[in-house]
C-alpha cells in the first residue's frame, strides 16, 4: 500500500502527496514537538520537513512501512536540529544548562504516569538536555553523532544525557512514581 | 498506559517504547490541524524547488553567453572578410589608375561642370501648415507637428568639384550648358599613386648624366647608378 503510494509521490501525483502527509502527519508533529519548545515552530519545522521529504522522494527506494517512517523522522529531526541552531538554542552552553535545571516542571493534566505524561515531562526538559536525551534515548544516535550534529564534545553530550535523565528521575518521583525511576539513572 | 508494569526495562528503551505507543493524534491541548498545515504545504509543492531553478537559470545563462559567443565570433569573421575584400579592390584601383593614362580635361568639359555645380540641389525643407498659418496672422502653436525634410544630397562631394576663379573667368553662358549632367572634371589620386604614375610616364629626355643636386633622399632605382651628390651649402672656394 505505501510502495504504491511513494511510487505515486515520486511521479508527482498530488493526490498520493496528501494521502501520504495524513498518514504521518500527526505522528511526525509529536516528533517536531519534542525538540522545540511550541507549536507554531513545530509546524514549521513539520512543513519543512514534509517539503524536503517531498522534493527528494525520487531518491528514496521504498523497503518497508518502518523504512519509509525512519526516513520521515530523520528528516524531521534534521529539520527541528537545523531550526534549534538558527534560533540559536544550539549549541549547548552548559552554564545556561545550570541555570534552566532549577527550574520545575509545570503542573501536568492528568494524574496517572501514561505515555502522554512522560512524553510532556520530556518536552519540559531544558533544550540541551532535551535535545540530547531525545536524540540518544528515543532516536538512538551515539554519543559521537550527536557530537557532530550539535557541533559539542562527545563528554558534553555524555553530561547532558546523564542531567536529563538526572532530571527527569527527581519529577517523575515528585509524581510518586519512585519505583519506575530509580533504576532511570 | 501504567509503567509499573515494566519495572526491569532499562529507562531509555523503556521511554522509547512508552512514546512509540502513543496516539496518532496530536497531544492534549494541541490546536494542530493536518488540514490546515496542508494546505500552506500544497501551494508550495507545486511550485519549482529552488534547486532546479538555479540549475535552469545557469543553462540559460550558459545558453546566452554562447550564443552571444557565436554572435561574436560570426561577425568578426564576416568583418574580416570584408576588410579583406575593400583591400583588394583598393589594391586594383591603385593598379588601374597608375596604368591608365593621364586625360586632360577640354573647356567643354569644365564649363558642363561649372552648370552641373549650379544645378546642385540645395537642401529644401518644406513647411507644411506654419507658414500658411503665420500669413493669416494666426498664432504659433506650442506643439509643432512633425516637419518633412525633404533633403537631397550629392552621393560623392570631392573637393575637385569646388568652382575655382578659372571656371569663373571662362564666363560660358549658362543656358547653353543647363541640362548637361554634372561630371567630374578631376581625379582625386593619392600622392604615392602620382609618384608611381610619374615614375611609369615616359621620360622626354635621358638623366642618365645629370648630377643631383642637394642633400635629398635617393630612390631605390637610383641608388644602382654612380651619382654625386653636392650639398646646397657647399662652397668650394672657402
Amino acid at each position: 500500500m505505501s510502495k504504491q503510494l511513494v511510487e505515486q509521490c515520486q511521479r508527482g501525483n498530488a493526490f498520493a502527496q496528501k494521502r501520504l502527509f495524513d498518514q504521518y502527519a500527526n505522528r511526525l508533529f509529536r516528533v517536531s514537538l519534542r525538540y522545540v519548545r511550541n507549536e507554531p515552530e513545530a509546524e514549521e519545522v513539520l512543513m519543512n520537513a514534509f517539503l524536503k521529504a517531498f522534493r527528494g522522494i525520487d531518491k528514496f527506494s521504498y523497503r518497508d512501512d518502518n523504512g519509509l517512517e525512519a526516513w520521515l523522522r530523520r528528516i524531521v529531526v534534521n529539520e527541528a536540529l537545523q531550526h534549534l541552531r538558527a534560533k540559536r538554542h544550539l549549541p549547548i552552553f552548559q552554564a545556561d544548562e545550570e541555570s534552566e535545571e532549577q527550574s520545575d516542571p509545570e503542573p501536568l493534566p492528568d494524574a496517572g504516569l501514561d505515555t502522554e505524561r512522560i512524553y510532556a515531562l520530556i518536552r519540559e526538559l531544558p533544550t540541551g538536555y532535551r535535545t540530547v536525551f531525545n536524540l540518544y534515548a528515543i532516536e538512538g544516535y551515539t554519543h559521537r553523532e550527536i557530537a557532530e550534529q550539535l557541533r559539542i564534545s562527545e563528554n558534553t553530550s555524555k553530561s547532558q544525557l546523564s542531567k536529563a535523565r538526572a532530571l527527569l528521575q527527581t519529577w517523575l518521583t515528585q509524581y510518586g512514581y519512585e519505583a519506575e525511576t530509580r533504576r532511570i539513572s | 498506559m501504567v509503567m509499573k508494569q515494566k519495572p526491569d526495562e532499562f529507562p531509555d528503551n523503556w521511554v522509547r517504547q512508552a512514546l512509540s505507543q502513543l496516539p496518532d493524534v496530536p497531544p492534549p491541548g494541541s490546536s494542530f490541524n493536518s488540514e490546515r498545515l496542508w494546505k500552506e504545504l500544497s501551494p508550495e509543492l507545486q511550485q519549482v524547488p529552488p534547486r532546479r531553478l538555479v540549475g535552469l537559470l545557469w543553462w540559460v545563462a550558459a545558453a546566452c553567453l554562447s550564443g552571444l559567443t557565436l554572435g561574436w565570433f560570426w561577425l568578426y569573421q564576416s568583418t574580416n572578410e570584408q576588410t579583406v575584400v575593400a583591400t583588394h579592390a583598393s589594391r586594383n584601383k591603385a593598379d588601374a589608375s597608375v596604368v591608365s593614362p593621364y586625360t586632360p580635361i577640354s573647356a567643354n568639359e569644365i564649363a558642363r561642370s561649372k552648370v552641373a555645380e549650379k544645378e546642385r540641389p540645395v537642401p529644401s525643407f518644406r513647411l507644411q501648415e506654419h507658414a500658411k498659418e503665420r500669413r493669416k496672422g494666426e498664432s504659433i502653436p506650442k506643439v509643432i507637428e512633425p516637419i518633412e525634410a525633404v533633403v537631397h544630397m550629392p552621393e560623392v562631394t570631392t573637393v575637385a568639384e569646388t568652382p575655382s576663379i578659372s571656371e569663373q573667368l571662362l564666363g560660358l553662358p549658362e543656358s547653353n550648358v543647363a541640362i548637361s549632367s554634372p561630371k567630374r572634371r578631376f581625379k582625386v589620386v593619392h600622392e604615392n599613386e602620382l609618384r608611381a604614375e610619374e615614375e611609369t610616364r615616359p621620360k622626354l629626355y635621358p638623366t642618365e648624366n645629370f648630377v643631383r643636386i642637394g642633400t635629398g633622399g635617393r630612390t631605390e632605382s637610383d641608388e644602382s647608378r654612380p651619382a654625386l651628390t653636392l650639398p646646397l651649402t657647399h662652397k668650394p672656394n672657402q
